[in-house]
């Protein structure tokens, strides 16, 4: 497979990343402070222009979304200093890209989350909480978030994962003594995610939930389903490795980018941005 | 259906639940099987503690607004319409005596009292 579509994929995530992602998350900065506390915010017009896109938060994801693509491209092009990376002589391209773009994903996710805690406190800091609380009367369960046949899919592909990986384990199919190790991580990480499902479920209607409505818990919960299917896949692409000795690390990366991708593009086609346009017309 | 209440009104935080409780069956945002969310829940959403929801479902069971079935949760009675009737009945009547006891303590007969709420009828809109 040519490298250039490991390239391509990475710096679609990078776009994704620091550019939609951003953008679409900074348009709610002012509804999250109107739905802390409404009255402050009209009583302090001035706390609309701190919370206004656009600011060096932004252009600071925006340029680390060029910076991403553009040492990628480096490394594609081969034109690294060899002698600060020498390591990069001795193994393929695509095993190269793949860890520069762990490594800019790692430094982009500190720098957005520092940002993100800059705005937080100065929000809870600044903006007083409202008096007024909200709930639903309805009962939450995850059989009225996911549809029926979504959740039917993922428990027969974990059933069927599971018993692929007993009977390769009893029937002595593998080769690697690694077997039992990459098994437990492998199905301890589809524990934490069923539990982080339900947690998904249950926990407190935050902001989000009302800017957004219904939609944005049930298309987290449904993540959290998707993700099971996704350790499906790493674990069959694990197995494949362990029996028949094939490295499948490669596409199980390019899986989960992809993966990443998908999940921003859909969360970014959530009506954050006329909502908060809309509320601050008002 | 959604409630919301004011932690710092003078009315206790469970009589503000058992109050919108009602006037959502009232209404008939609520009607008779919906099911409620649970104590937990409610209590984690509104940020308040388990006894205070808990406190309201007691009341709003003992006033057969409500009926908990065991682990399968806790449902709007089929006749909980009927008992807000009658409980507004009971509460409206409860606030009469109360006038009435006053404008008597003031020194009103029953025929200027009778006047005076015909009258009050007639000009206050609902």
């Amino acid at each position: 497979m040519n490298e250039w579509i490991d390239f391509f994929v990475y710096a679609a995530q990078a776009v994704a990343l620091w550019v939609l992602f951003p953008r679409w998350a900074t348009s709610f900065a002012l509804p999250w402070m109107m739905d802390r506390n409404a009255a402050w915010v009209a009583a302090n017009p001035r706390a609309i222009d701190r919370a206004s896109p656009g600011g060096w938060f932004i252009q600071a994801c925006y340029a680390w979304a060029i910076i991403s693509i553009l040492v990628l491209l480096v490394f594609r092009l081969g034109l690294q200093p060899v002698n600060l990376f020498p390591r990069t002589l001795q193994v393929p391209v695509w095993a190269v890209l793949m860890s520069v773009n762990n490594a800019m994903l790692a430094l982009g996710m500190i720098g957005y989350a520092s940002g993100a805690g800059v705005f937080l406190r100065w929000m809870t800091r600044t903006v007083p909480m409202s008096e007024r609380r909200q709930a639903t009367l309805q009962p939450r369960t995850a059989d009225g978030l996911v549809p029926a046949w979504f959740r039917t899919l993922v428990l027969v592909a974990v059933g069927a994962h599971l018993l692929a990986w007993l009977l390769a384990g009893f029937a002595g199919y593998y080769q690697k003594p690694q077997f039992w190790g990459a098994f437990a991580a492998i199905h301890a990480v589809a524990i934490i995610v069923y539990f982080v499902g339900r947690a998904s479920v249950l926990r407190r209607p935050g902001q989000m939930d009302r800017i957004l409505g219904a939609s944005y818990r049930r298309t987290e919960v449904c993540l959290t389903y998707a993700m099971q299917l996704l350790l499906v896949s790493y674990g069959a692409i694990a197995l494949c490795k362990l029996v028949l000795d094939i490295d499948a690390r490669r596409f199980s990366q390019l899986g989960t980018t992809l993966f990443v991708v998908i999940a921003v593009l859909y969360f970014t086609r959530m009506p954050g941005r006329q909502h908060g346009s809309t509320m601050l017309r008002a | 259906m959604d409630i919301s209440i004011l932690v710092s009104s003078p009315e206790p935080v469970y009589e503000q639940i058992v109050r919108q409780v009602q006037a959502g069956v009232a209404t008939g945002e609520l009607k008779p099987g919906d099911p409620l969310p649970t104590v937990r829940q409610l209590a984690g959403d509104l940020q308040l503690n388990r006894n205070t929801v808990a406190r309201a479902y007691k009341l709003l069971e003992d006033q057969h607004v409500i009926q908990t079935a065991g682990r399968k949760g806790t449902f709007v009675r089929d006749d909980a319409f009927q008992e807000i009737g009658r409980i507004r009945s009971s509460q409206a009547e409860r606030v009469m005596r109360e006038m009435v006891r006053t404008l008597h303590g003031e020194g009103l007969d029953a025929a200027q009292i009778s006047a005076l709420f015909n009258d009050a009828l007639l000009k206050v809109k609902p």
